[in-house]
């Protein structure tokens, strides 16, 4: 079997620019979680505001399911139709699940638990979503609701949290929508 | 030591095959159409390349019905995971090779 350098070179390249193209088919719904989330998001600050402390318990306990549902449709039932399922995709859907019960179990015990456990979930799942960005805005999130929490008063911080968070993934959406159509 | 062109794989080494696999490597599962698509490949090219690499246990194919439609699911099993997997790792090798032979004569 013949193999000349430069043909090595090209199969390795090719392959490489294959995978992406893949992945990026594999993902090409992946960015309307992130828009999801943002609505949760949104939606939680009249909840914090003109509702009773133990509302927006209720609000993210409600939140859960939907969560679940809108990650598998996401993640398994609109790829499926396309022909590509996702090689991670119910890990994403479990790691979902996880961080939103954390998330619920912490709020009645310490009032900003939610918004640091959505955050250290999202460094949890940038570990298998495919860009390393969602790790830096996991981080990110969690040391501004830290700031936040210590700068501004418990129900201010909580509205400030959820602006911040909506507005990033809002943000965060919109480029991966882009960037995973220029991969593919 | 055997030159690296001794592990690449007659079954694997193919262009189609390989983009097969490669496809297939990255995901849970994909379907003959966006394989046939996304290779830009006939049918009949794809299912006779589909055929060898079921025949060597590299993919498992699982046919089923999506409403009235059929549907031609493909995964990539663990031992096609690893021949994909040494295939590239004998091209990277064999290029190395040829960088050291290329700064060699340069010498």
């Amino acid at each position: 079997m013949l193999v000349p350098s430069s043909e090595a070179t090209d199969t390795l390249d090719s392959l490489e620019s294959l995978q992406a193209r893949t992945l990026a088919d594999a993902f090409r719904w992946a960015w309307l979680i992130w828009l999801f989330w943002a609505v949760v998001y949104f939606g939680s600050v009249p909840v914090i505001l003109a509702g009773p402390d133990w509302a927006v318990g209720v609000y993210w306990l409600g939140m859960i399911p939907l969560a679940v549902s809108a990650t598998i449709v996401v993640l398994r039932r609109l790829p499926g139709r396309a022909g590509v399922v996702p090689a991670r995709g119910w890990r994403l859907v479990a790691g979902t699940i996880v961080v939103a019960v954390i998330a619920f179990a912490i709020a009645p015990i310490f009032p900003l638990g939610w918004a640091l456990a959505v955050s250290v979930g999202i460094v949890a799942l940038g570990w298998i979503w495919p860009g390393r960005l969602a790790i830096e805005i996991g981080g990110g999130l969690a040391a501004a609701a830290v700031v936040l929490v210590l700068l501004l008063p418990e129900r201010e911080a909580t509205v400030a949290i959820a602006c911040v968070y909506a507005a990033t993934f809002v943000a965060y959406a919109f480029f991966e929508r882009a960037r995973l159509n220029s991969l593919r | 030591m055997t030159h690296p062109t001794s592990a690449l794989s007659n079954v694997v080494h193919q262009r189609v095959r390989l983009g097969i696999l490669t496809v297939l490597r990255q995901v849970s599962r994909a379907d003959f159409t966006y394989l046939r698509d996304r290779l830009e490949l006939t049918d009949g090219n794809l299912s006779r390349n589909l055929a060898v690499l079921e025949e060597s246990r590299f993919v498992t194919i699982e046919k089923t019905f999506e409403g009235k439609r059929p549907k031609t699911w493909v995964k990539i099993t663990k031992a096609g995971g690893r021949a994909l997997a040494e295939e590239i790792d004998a091209l990277r090798r064999l290029l190395h090779e040829l960088e050291l032979d290329g700064g060699r004569k340069r010498q």
